[in-house]
C-alpha cells in the first residue's frame, strides 16, 4: 500500500455545503459540487459525502444531487445519509457511488445491513460511528437524531457490524468534529485496537501533526472536514487538499 | 450491475464514445467490451447468466473479435470462480479467486485491500497497450485477489500482505483488479492507452 488515504468528508444540508461543529451550528461554506470539483482536480484520494439533513428529517438521498456530485468524482465517492432500503442502495450505486455509509440501520434494520453485504459485497458497505467522551471519561456512541444508538456501546456497536460483514467504518469524535483542538490519543488507541478492516478516523484534525498521530495511533486513513474548508483563525472558507509535495514532506508516521 | 456509469464517465471525458448495454447485441469486430462490477461473486455471476452477457462474452472470446476487460469484479467473473461464491464464473481466463488472509505476525494489515497501490506490469501489458504504464497508482477495493498457479496468465502484480496478480489475460481477455475509472488521470491514461493500443 501506498500511504495512507486523507478524506475529506463534506456535509450537505438541504442541497448546501456546511460544516458543523461538534455536529452543530452548520454554517454554510458553498456549493457541493463545485466542491467536489476542486477535490477531483486536485487529485484527492477518495470523498465522503454525508447528507446531513436526509438524516435529521428522515428524507430519502437527494439522488438528483447525487448523479451530479458523482459525475465530478475520477476517485471513490462514499455516500452517507437516509439510506433505508435496498432500492436506496442499488440506486446509489447505479449513480456512480462506490461505498455506503450506514449508522442506524445496524440498530434500527441489522438484516437489511446484513442483506446489503450479501448484495453488494463487504467493501461496498461502511459503518458510520460517532462516538465522545462524556463528563466522566468515559467513551460513549454518539447519535444526534437516534435515541436507539444509546442502547449499544460503540465496542458492542463494532461487534455487530463486524459480524454483518463491513468492509471499512468511519469512526468520528464527535467531541472535537469541526474544531480542529487536535486528537485524542487515548481514545484513536481505544477505539481503533483489533479491527481487521480499515478504520478512517475523524474528528480535531487542524493540521499535519494531528494526521500523523491518528496513524500512528491506529487510524488507517484519516478523515478531514474543517481542515479542508476553512483556513485561519477566521475560518474563511478555502476548499484545499494538500499536494503530493506536501504529503511527501510532512506525512510521518510510525505504528509499533 | 453497478459502476457502469463511472466508466462511461471516464471514457467520456477521455474523448471516446462508450455505451451502456444492458444485453448483447451484435458485436462488430474490434469491439472493445468492458465489464465493470462492483458486488458479490454469486450476483454477478446471476446477473451475467439473466442478461445473457455470459455466453456472449463467451462467444466473443473464442472468436477473438474483441478485447474484452474486466474491472475488478468484472476481473474475477472472467475467471474460473471465486472464494466468495458458490457459482462458476466465465472460465475465460484460467485460475481462481481467494481471500486474502491477515498471518499472524501482521498486525497492520486489514482487509479488504482499500487504497491507491502501484502495480509493477510486465511486458504482457504491451499486449494491449503501446506503452508500458510506469509511475502510476490506482484504487483497489477488494477482498478477494487472483490466486496464480503459473506466470501465463500474469499481467501486473502488486503487494498488499504478499504480492498478488493484480493484473491477469488471457488472449484477447484481459482482468483488472483496481479501478481506473476510479483513479483520476492515472485511470485515465490507462483506459486511453488500452483503447489506443486496439484501435477501438
Amino acid at each position: 500500500m501506498l500511504r495512507p488515504r486523507l478524506i475529506p468528508i463534506l456535509q450537505v444540508d438541504n442541497g448546501r455545503l456546511v460544516k458543523t461543529t461538534r455536529f452543530k451550528n452548520p454554517t454554510y461554506v458553498g456549493d457541493p459540487i463545485n466542491a467536489v470539483r476542486i477535490f477531483n482536480e486536485k487529485e484527492v484520494d477518495e470523498i465522503v459525502i454525508v447528507d446531513i439533513s436526509a438524516s435529521k428529517q428522515q428524507k430519502s438521498p437527494n439522488f438528483s444531487l447525487i448523479e451530479d456530485l458523482a459525475s465530478e468524482c475520477f476517485m471513490p465517492l462514499t455516500y452517507g445519509g437516509g439510506i433505508h432500503t435496498m432500492e436506496d442502495a442499488n440506486i446509489l450505486f447505479s449513480l456512480g457511488v462506490e461505498k455506503i455509509a450506514l449508522q442506524s440501520m445496524l440498530f434500527e434494520n441489522p438484516k437489511l445491513f446484513r442483506d446489503l453485504v450479501s448484495r453488494f459485497g463487504s467493501q461496498a458497505i461502511v459503518f458510520s460511528l460517532d462516538i465522545y467522551r462524556d463528563y466522566f471519561g468515559k467513551v460513549r456512541t454518539f447519535s444526534k437524531h437516534n435515541k436507539l444508538t444509546k442502547k449499544l456501546t460503540w465496542e458492542q456497536a463494532l461487534e455487530l457490524a463486524s459480524t454483518l460483514g463491513i468492509g471499512e467504518v468511519l469512526i468520528c469524535d464527535a467531541g472535537r468534529e469541526g474544531t480542529m483542538d487536535g486528537v485524542d490519543q487515548r481514545l484513536i488507541q481505544e477505539v481503533t485496537t483489533n479491527l481487521p478492516f480499515p478504520v478512517v478516523f475523524s474528528g480535531g484534525v487542524g493540521n499535519f501533526t494531528d494526521i500523523n498521530n491518528s496513524l500512528t495511533w491506529g487510524a488507517d486513513a484519516v478523515g478531514v472536514g474543517a481542515f479542508c474548508v476553512f483556513r485561519g483563525p477566521n475560518k474563511a472558507v478555502l476548499v484545499t487538499y494538500p499536494s503530493s509535495q506536501q504529503f511527501s514532506q510532512e506525512l510521518n508516521w510510525n505504528r509499533t | 450491475m453497478s459502476n457502469v456509469k463511472s466508466v462511461i464517465n471516464m471514457l467520456n471525458k477521455i474523448g471516446f464514445l462508450a455505451v451502456a448495454q444492458q444485453k448483447p447485441t451484435e458485436l462488430t469486430s474490434n469491439a472493445f467490451i468492458v465489464l465493470p462490477g462492483v458486488g458479490t461473486f454469486d450476483q454477478g455471476v446471476k446477473e451475467l447468466a439473466s442478461s445473457g452477457w455470459g455466453n456472449a462474452l463467451k462467444d466473443a472470446f473464442a472468436t477473438e473479435k474483441s478485447i474484452i476487460l474486466g474491472l475488478c469484479l468484472g476481473m474475477q467473473l472472467l475467471s474460473e470462480g471465486s472464494e466468495e461464491g458458490d457459482k462458476a464464473g466465465l472460465g475465460i481466463i484460467p485460475g481462481h479467486f481467494k481471500k486474502f488472509e491477515i498471518e499472524e505476525n501482521q498486525t497492520n494489515m486489514k482487509v479488504p485491500h482499500m487504497g491507491w497501490n502501484e502495480v509493477d506490469f510486465n511486458d504482457s501489458i504491451l499486449d494491449f497497450s503501446p506503452i508500458k504504464p510506469i509511475e502510476q497508482r490506482y484504487y483497489f477495493v477488494h477482498s478477494y485477489h487472483y490466486s496464480h498457479q503459473n506466470d501465463d496468465q500474469v499481467v501486473g502484480m502488486s503487494y498488499h500482505g504478499s504480492r498478488f496478480a493484480s493484473a491477469i489475460k488471457n488472449k484477447k481477455a484481459l482482468g483488472l483488479q483496481f479501478h481506473p475509472e476510479k483513479s483520476h488521470r492515472f485511470g485515465a491514461q490507462l483506459f486511453s492507452n488500452l483503447l489506443t493500443g486496439t484501435n477501438a
